[in-house]
């Protein structure tokens, strides 16, 4: 993440809490929870990806373990 | 905000073929024609199959469950733990389906349109984008498609024609030559991508009439096969399928072929002004799919407070999830298949187990209130034309035997294909032809049948209305 994106993303987060505060407060309350827990995650996978801290995705798992397996099942197929 | 939101059936077709076309067009030629060489043009019939079956589950969904979409169904019939957990899991997908394509997206831009753009940044932009569409309902995101699609359908329809003079069928040749395990690999493939229509149950909300929603979605599904399979046969027959099989992009490479004259020598930035488009719509309507799952957990219909924050999730997953172009290729056309094989079933199985239980409702049945077809069902009895006056006498039921008996001829001139064609090349050439009229001639017939559908739908309408008003009368 270069630091010019970081900047932007970080801009446009804090943007949008500060639009979507509003709009909240009009909501029931497991809607202002979900919102706040979402909000949070963001923050979480900003972080980790602003200091570059290794984290296994599900989607890699399933890119280096389930890909491969059915492109060997599927690929002596086709030659 | 909560009101309800139609569209019609031509919006449900176009929005679930571009979803699935756009898709496929990206990433899914290398690999169908990695795993089987010149016969990758005839895979579509599998993800036919199979999405023709998840269209018949929603069906029975609808049937039953009338102005409800799949997550308040899974809600309704298995309570908020149970039904929370199916809604989970339908979420866990559509999540994995954005993250595919945002980032397909991102890697097509900037390997051959903006090499010099940071990734980061074109992925913002597509954020930004889904996040304006997001924010309004999928209304807005059907009628812009309905600008998008004619011009992404045509395009494509017309490629033929267009490369006309760089085309060899010699390339192609011999087709089904190399047995039946290349097709059969092929075929389970696409399947990966046409479960992608699981998505159309988000929606089912949008139209009331269950048999509108059925006959929808199985014109889709097969108008995406037959554009999927001119493109791939384009593919195949222009580039070869050995060069093909190595470049990454290579609808890109096809599109970049085109040499009308010397003045119209770079029509791959006029193709791709469409193309992208039509992929971006298709990433709208799953993103307005996964707001629709993410609020049915409370309840509610209005998504408008939590889609940028989604946004942003979506953007910064997008960047966390993948690390390089391979892993992308690998999971978008490899691993679509095994989350398809083991989400689906996970999702639609407890959800029939439980709706057969329910009678289906007559209200499902019923034309819509809103109907936005209704001045063009009086023109094919108004129409002189011959073969017009043909195809609307024609009832539902006879154009879906046409249909089916079209597709069952498509799988059955395969099997013959791939038994017989090894040894009589002939075979081969003439079941893939064959396979490819059905195919073209399916398109029509299921277009004729969500005509029918909604024209017996409006008549119907007007029948009890007219009977009200001379009840009213007397």
């Amino acid at each position: 993440m270069s630091s010019l994106f970081a900047v932007l993303v970080l801009i446009s987060y804090v943007y949008t809490l500060y639009r979507d505060y509003a709009l909240i407060q009009q909501q029931g309350q497991a809607m202002r929870r979900f919102y706040v827990g979402l909000s949070a995650t963001v923050l979480a996978c900003y972080l980790v990806l602003y200091f570059k801290i290794p984290v296994l995705m599900p989607s890699q798992w399933v890119s280096n373990t389930v890909g491969p397996y059915v492109f060997s099942l599927l690929r002596p197929v086709g030659g | 905000m909560d009101r309800i939101r139609e569209i019609n059936s031509r919006q449900l077709t176009w929005l679930v073929s571009v979803m699935i076309t756009a898709g496929g067009l990206m990433s899914l030629p290398k690999s169908l024609i990695e795993v089987a060489s010149l016969d990758a043009w005839v895979s579509e019939i599998g993800g036919v199959l199979y999405g023709g079956m998840i269209a018949f589950v929603l069906y029975q969904l609808a049937m039953r469950f009338p102005g409800k979409n799949l997550f308040e169904i899974a809600r309704e019939l298995w309570g908020p733990v149970i039904g929370g957990l199916i809604n989970g899991l339908m979420l866990l997908y559509l999540w994995t389906i954005l993250l595919r394509d945002a980032r397909v997206f991102t890697d097509f831009i900037i390997t051959l349109l903006l090499p010099r753009t940071p990734s980061d940044i074109v992925l913002y932009l597509l954020i930004m984008l889904v996040i304006y569409y997001g924010r309004s309902s999928i209304e807005v995101t059907a009628r812009v498609n309905d600008f998008v699609f004619p011009a992404f359908g045509f395009l494509l329809a017309a490629l033929p024609l267009m490369l006309a003079n760089e085309l060899s069928f010699q390339r192609v040749e011999p087709m089904l030559g190399h047995g039946a395990l290349p097709v059969i690999g092929s075929n389970f493939l696409t399947i990966g991508w046409f479960g992608d229509v699981i998505i159309a149950g988000c929606f089912l909300n949008t139209i009331r009439n269950a048999k509108v929603i059925y006959h929808s979605l199985r014109h889709a599904v097969v108008l995406s096969a037959a554009l999927l399979s001119i493109i791939l046969f384009m593919i195949i027959s222009v580039l070869g399928s050995k060069i093909a099989g190595r470049i990454l992009f290579n609808t890109y490479s096809l599109v970049e072929q085109i040499h009308i004259t010397d003045f119209l020598d770079r029509m791959e930035l006029l193709v791709f002004s469409v193309w992208i488009p039509a992929y971006i719509l298709k990433t709208c309507f799953i993103f307005i799919a996964f707001m629709h799952g993410c609020t049915s957990f409370f309840q509610s219909r209005d998504h408008a407070p939590i889609t940028r924050m989604s946004g942003w999730f979506l953007m910064l997953t997008t960047l966390l999830s993948f690390d390089s172009l391979s892993e992308t290729f690998n999971f978008s056309n490899f691993g679509a298949i095994a989350i398809a094989l083991v989400l689906h079933p996970l999702i639609l199985v407890p959800l029939i187990i439980r709706a057969y239980r329910h009678k289906p409702k007559k209200k499902a049945l019923e034309p819509p209130d809103e109907v936005h077809y209704g001045s063009r069902r009086k023109q094919p009895k108004q129409a002189g034309s011959l073969l017009r006056n043909m195809l609307h006498q024609r009832t539902l039921r006879s154009w879906r035997i046409t249909s089916n008996a079209l597709l069952g001829t498509a799988v059955a001139l395969i099997i013959v294909g791939v038994l017989f064609g090894p040894m009589h090349s002939i075979v081969g050439t003439t079941c893939s032809l064959g396979f490819g009229f059905c195919l073209l001639f399916a398109v029509l017939t299921t277009h004729m049948e969500r005509l029918t559908v909604v024209n017996e739908a409006f008549q119907r309408k007007m029948r009890r209305k007219k009977n009200k008003q001379s009840d009213g009368a007397a």
